[in-house]
Formats: structure tokens, sequence, C-alpha cells
């Protein structure tokens, strides 16, 4: 693609043959090979999974041990080969070692599903999970290179605390809200924690990019899951069936966890950034403060939304992150054209209404396209 | 990664699967076996993925049987001479168990508090693909009757390992 714009350039008379030719070396000295990445992450994930489904499938004809000593066998094999290419540097062995963290912790995963198939043991899928965070963890931690090794030990934080939520045995989940609840808000609030260690550990850190995304996940979750709050807030009270304000002080635990996290992530980077990333953290802290008390009142708690995302969007005003600016902006003006149609249920019904609904969201989408035109940050810095 | 922690970081998960695959071999071979009569759990939904469901029609007395919601009842006492269980009754924590050959329980369900346990009801049995098939037309055929071989475990769990079937009795007038 670029030689055929240079080959345009030469013609045109706007550079010379030479700084095409240097430029085209520069180029080719320089580029990040963005496919070959994803090509082998592709084939990584797609290893991956056949290898989960093929556990899954019960291979009918060999004996369950023998199964299991297969799959242990691949799993050494593979150990040892980690092994010897996490001790190397270059680019290629970094790229190489990160498809195989992924499909050794993988069949990890598998294998402990395994056992419980070939012993037909009923364990909870939270111990499973538990299990392998455990023994997997150091070495995600410790060698993951980027995105697929940080999002796989991501997903592992966020999941266990949900499974143990949603685990009858445990009875945290049920109508009546028990004292679990609190030390259930508390777990899952913990993944949260991810942003601050990413922050923390990758300022020193060779590897970088699964610091940053690391950090990024945690960040996403903290966001995503308040804002599924305080959506759900708007629909009813949480506390309407607990006499001893289980939920109240359960909300409250989590807000603090959202504020320690703040407050780690601002100990732990005190850039422009950092203080953005910090107080995203305190407004949701307060978010959650806040949907508790106005639960229930559908008009309040979108206000609140709203008035939680234009800080979001401040914030990344601040952080001079452009696109975490726009998407904030978009947020906005979504939840507030939901609001108008939830507000005035009328609109639908009559042709005027009808009318006056569509300039309505063209009105909304102008406003909020202007503003994020006109006050974005120039340009993209790396979030 | 310097060389010990590199080799901490791989060996661990391999230590550890390991291990976990030998205390779940070990606990898995013991108990005494049984077997019990089963149901489909839900004729239309007998076989999502590859295990069968089945609820356990359990030999009780009809008195027994009566006291469907007795609320104490944290264990299933099972008498007879393994593997054929004569008699099955719900008993309570706090009543005498010596007479039982065998202990069933289940971990704690909906509604129960935690750590607690109940009178097993249903259960799931992992199958081959292969077998999906025809284990569901034997357990949807009205003149079979389904029986379950499991072993219990000391502490109680129930280890299901297969399906038989053999004629049902023709239905007293």
């Amino acid at each position: 693609m670029a030689e055929r714009k240079l080959k345009a350039w030469v013609a045109a008379g706007l550079i010379d043959a030479g700084t095409a030719e240097r430029i085209l070396a520069w180029e080719t000295q320089h580029s990040r090979p963005v496919a070959l990445w994803a090509v082998v992450g592709l084939a990584a994930l797609s290893i991956g999974l056949g290898v989960i489904s093929l556990v899954a499938a019960n291979w009918a004809a060999i004996d369950g041990e023998t199964r299991l000593m297969l799959h242990a066998a691949l799993m050494v094999a593979l150990g040892g080969a980690l092994w010897s290419l996490l001790a190397q540097g270059g680019e290629r062995a970094r790229r190489w070692a990160e498809a195989g963290i992924f499909v050794f912790a993988a069949l990890g995963l598998g294998f402990i599903g395994h056992l419980g198939q070939v012993y037909q043991t009923s364990t909870p899928t939270w111990m499973a999970i538990a299990l392998w965070l455990g023994l997997f963890a150091p070495l995600l931690l410790g060698g993951g290179q980027g995105w697929l090794s940080a999002t796989m030990l991501a997903a592992g934080c966020i999941a266990l605390p949900w499974m143990r939520f949603g685990d009858p045995a445990l009875g945290w989940s049920n109508g009546q809200a028990g004292p679990g609840l609190i030390r259930a808000a508390i777990e899952c609030s913990a993944p949260v924690f991810l942003a601050p260690l990413g922050s923390f550990v990758g300022r020193a850190s060779p590897r970088a990019a699964f610091w940053e995304r690391l950090k990024l996940l945690g960040f996403g979750y903290g966001i995503g899951a308040i804002s599924l709050f305080l959506i759900g807030s708007g629909f009813g009270d949480w506390a309407h069936n607990d006499p001893q304000g289980n939920v109240d002080t359960a909300l409250v635990a989590s807000s603090a966890m959202l504020g320690l996290a703040g407050l780690a992530l601002w100990r732990a980077d005190r850039s422009l950034d950092g203080t953005a990333a910090a107080g995203v953290f305190g407004m949701l802290a307060l978010a959650i403060l806040g949907a508790n008390r106005l639960a229930g009142h559908g008009l309040l708690i979108g206000l609140l939304f709203m008035v939680l995302w234009a800080g979001l969007g401040g914030a990344a005003l601040h952080a001079q992150a452009r696109r975490a600016f726009q998407l904030a902006v978009t947020v906005v003006a979504l939840r507030l054209i939901i609001l108008a149609f939830e507000e005035a249920g009328g609109l639908l019904a009559s042709g005027i209404g009808l009318i006056f609904g569509g300039v309505l969201i063209l009105g909304v989408a102008w406003g909020a396209m202007r503003v994020s035109r006109h006050f974005a940050p120039a340009q993209e810095k790396a979030a | 990664m310097n060389f010990l922690l590199r080799s901490l970081a791989i060996l661990l998960p391999l230590a550890g699967l390991g291990y976990s695959w030998n205390s779940t071999r070990q606990t898995a071979a013991q108990g005494v076996e049984w077997d019990v009569p089963v149901t489909g759990y839900d004729p239309r939904d007998l076989l999502r993925g590859h295990y069968v469901r089945f609820r356990y029609v359990w030999p009780e007395d009809p008195a027994s049987a009566m006291s469907e919601d007795y609320p104490a009842a944290t264990r299933l006492c099972l008498e007879g001479a393994a593997p054929a269980i004569r008699r099955a009754t719900r008993l309570a924590d706090q009543d005498v168990a010596s007479h039982c050959q065998g202990l069933a329980r289940a971990p704690g369900q909906r509604g129960i508090p935690p750590q607690s346990s109940t009178i097993p009801r249903d259960g799931r049995l992992f199958i081959p693909q292969t077998d999906g098939p025809r284990l569901e037309h034997a357990l949807a055929d009205p003149k079979q009757q389904a029986i379950l071989h499991f072993r219990l475990r000391p502490d109680g769990e129930i280890i299901p390992m297969r399906l038989s079937f053999q004629p049902k009795p023709s239905p007293r007038p």
C-alpha cells in the first residue's frame, strides 16, 4: 500500500525517487508484523478452543485414564517447550511464548474439567477456576507478553467471584440477602485491583504491553460493572428484601474497594493519566453510593448514569484521551435519547410523537457530534 | 524470566494438576458400590451435552416417603447388602445412624443455608458421545427400568458409575 502511494507521489513530483526508496527501506525495516501477530494469536486461540472441545467431546473409544495420561503428556511436552522459549529474548521467541502460554493454560483448565468427567465428580465450577487460577497465575503474570495472557488472567479473576456468587450451595444470591452478600460484594469488586497492579508493576517491567493491557482490563471491568449496576438500579430497589441492611453494607464495602483501588492507582502513577484514572475510580465509588440511595427512581438513576459518564468524559479530557472522550460523549447521548423515550412513553404512540422523537434524536446526535469534534483532545495518546 | 522463576512457574501447574489428579483418583476409588433405580430427569431434555440427567427412585417406606418435606432431613440411610438397597430412610443430623450400611447426602441446594446437606434427589452421569441416542431411547422406554450403579464415598457423596436396564415388573392391577 505504502509503495503504491510512494509511486504516485514520485509521479506527481512531490518527492524524488531517492527519497521514495529511503522511505520504503525505512518502512520495511520498522514495520510491525501486525498481521503475523494476528495470525499467531488466531492459531493459538483456535488450538486452545479445539483442545477444549476435543476434551469435552469424550473420545469414547479411549479409556478414561489413558486419555488423562495423553492430556498430561501433552502438557508436560508443552511445558518443556515453554521453559526454553521463555529463556530466549528475541521478538519471535516472545511471540511463540505468548501463544504457548495461552495453549498451556487452556490445556490446564481442560485438564481440570477432564478429571471431573473421568472420575464423575461434582465439584462446583468456581472451585475448578480457583484451582486453575492458583496454579497458572504465576506463569501468566511472570511470562505473559501481551493481550492474550492478560485477557486470560483477567477473565479468570473476574469469573471466580461471580461463579462463587452464583453458586446456590453458597447461598449468596438467594432471595434473602444474607451476610455472605458483603463478602460476595468485596470479592466481586476485587478484580478492579488489576488496574493499580498493572500500573505499579508495568512501569519497571520490560513487558510493558502485558501490564498495560491488564491495567486496561481492570479499569474496563470497573466501568462496565458499575454502568450495568446503575442500569439495574433503575428497575428497582436492591434492598427491598433486606431487613438487616446487608445490601447497604455490601454496596458501601464495594464502594470502599473502588476507592482503595483509586488511591492505589494514584500512589502508583502520579502522571496525568494516573490521576485521571484514579479520579474515575473515585467517581465509580460515589456512583455506587448514589445509586443505592436513588435505586428504583428511574429518572434520577438515568441522570446519575449520565453524570457518571460525563465525569468519565471529563477524566478522558484531562488525560488527553481522544477516543475515550468520544466514547463517553456517545454513551451520554444514547442514554439521553433512551431517557426521553422512557419518560415520555407516548412518543412512539402518535405521529406527532414519532416526528418529535426523530427530531430529538437528530438534535442529540448533532450536539454530541459537535461536542465530540470541538472539545475532544487533538491527538490520541496511548491510552 | 530467570532460571528459578521460570522453572517454578512451569512446574507449579504441572505438579498441582498431578496432585489434583492423584487425590481425585484416590477419593473416587473409596466407598461401597450400590444400585438404585433412576428415572430420566426430564424426557424433553434428557441429554444436554454428553451427560444424562436422572432422578433417584429410592426404595423408601411409604411412611417415610409421606414425609416428603421432612425439613430437618440432611441424609439418606441405606440398608441392605451392597449393591442391593433393601430400604432407604430419611435421617436428620441428630438421628441415630448406626443401623445404616451407607449414608448418602448431597451438598446444600438453593434456599438452604451454606455448608448443610440434603437428601440426594438427582444427579448426572457423563457418558460417551456415541452412547447418547441409545441411552436416551432406553430411558424413555416405559417397559424398562434404569438402574444406576454408583459408588458411595465415605463422606456420603454419590459417584455415578454406569447405567443399566432391566425389564420393569408389570404393574399390579
